[in-house]
């Protein structure tokens, strides 16, 4: 039988590493999963999910249990996700002053790349990879895993205004790259629009 | 922007609400929030969408947290034990190195 999460957070917390693992274990998916969609790709979110989990073991003694600890790593996530993506900003930004080449290593974030297939999910998954950084970010944190702007706002270190702002402006965005794939009087799809889209 | 939206909303930009904060709390409290429900429902569904992480991805964690475990203990323990440790390393090194030099 498996153990209950509080009983391993409550083990992590007095030290025992094994629980510790075993949070991880039960958890790293989602983590990565939402690290590869704020940092538009797998190395990345590699990268982003083991500092993840670094940092989590460093303050596990100080998760106080309001949240969910998938809502707290989440929250770690977003804040790693965001220092990394400066600091790669900063890089590129080094090498471009260095006159190296000018080459796009995330050949997702193409706008010219047509979306293959009619699944939706896939639509919007790809729309989201389209979003400039900041905001992908907090749609995602928003609207995919919940976090409160407040959240948002601590862990992007921006004002809960700028989040809301960049919350409005991404699902408007989203909507534009979706072509009206929703119908948005009723709430739901339009069959006929869903077939009009390339 | 805050004009166009008060526009949709056909009201007047000059409302004592019209700031970028109060406007945004507006648009976060539903009164835009209708016109992205579809959009927003299929975002929530992501979150149930895992992308699998590469095999590696779980070992290296595990590694990296016995790394910084490691890290820890030198710091927590003694001066005494990390001197000794370090001494402890140095004549490794050093043995290796003869013995290379031998060989």
């Amino acid at each position: 039988m498996e153990v209950e999460m509080e009983t391993l957070i409550e083990a992590a917390k007095d030290g025992d590493r094994a629980a510790f693992d075993e949070i991880v274990r039960r958890t790293y998916r989602n983590v990565f999963s939402l690290a590869v969609r704020l940092t538009g790709n797998e190395d990345d979110a590699s990268d982003v999910t083991q500092e993840v989990y670094v940092r989590a073991f460093k303050a596990i003694k100080r998760f106080r249990g309001d949240a969910q600890i998938s809502t707290w790593l989440y929250r770690i996530c977003a804040n790693c996700s965001s220092t990394f993506l400066k600091k790669r900003s900063r890089h590129r930004h080094a090498e471009l002053d260095s006159g190296s080449p000018i080459a796009d290593p995330h050949p997702d974030a193409d706008p010219t790349l047509q979306v293959e297939g009619s699944d939706i999910r896939a639509r919007v998954d790809q729309a989201i990879r389209q979003l400039p950084e900041r905001l992908r970010s907090v749609v995602v944190l928003r609207d995919a895993y919940d976090l409160s702007h407040q959240e948002i706002a601590e862990e992007l270190n921006i004002t809960e205004s700028a989040a809301k702002v960049r919350l409005h402006r991404a699902r408007k965005n989203l909507q534009s790259a979706l072509g009206g794939l929703g119908d948005a009087r009723d709430g739901t799809p339009g069959v006929e629009e869903a077939e009009h889209v390339s | 922007m805050a004009h166009l939206v008060w526009k949709k909303l056909n009201m007047s930009a000059d409302s004592p609400m019209a700031t970028v904060t109060d406007l945004a709390e507006y648009i976060e409290m539903g009164g835009l929030n209708e016109e992205f429900a579809w959009l927003r429902a299929q975002v929530a569904d992501l979150r149930d969408s895992i992308i699998e992480p590469p095999a590696v991805l779980l070992p290296a964690i595990y590694g990296e947290l016995d790394r910084m475990g490691r890290a820890q203990w030198l710091r927590s323990s003694p001066k005494w034990m990390a001197y000794a440790g370090g001494i402890a390393a140095s004549a490794g090194a050093l043995a290796l190195a003869t013995r290379t030099r031998r060989s």
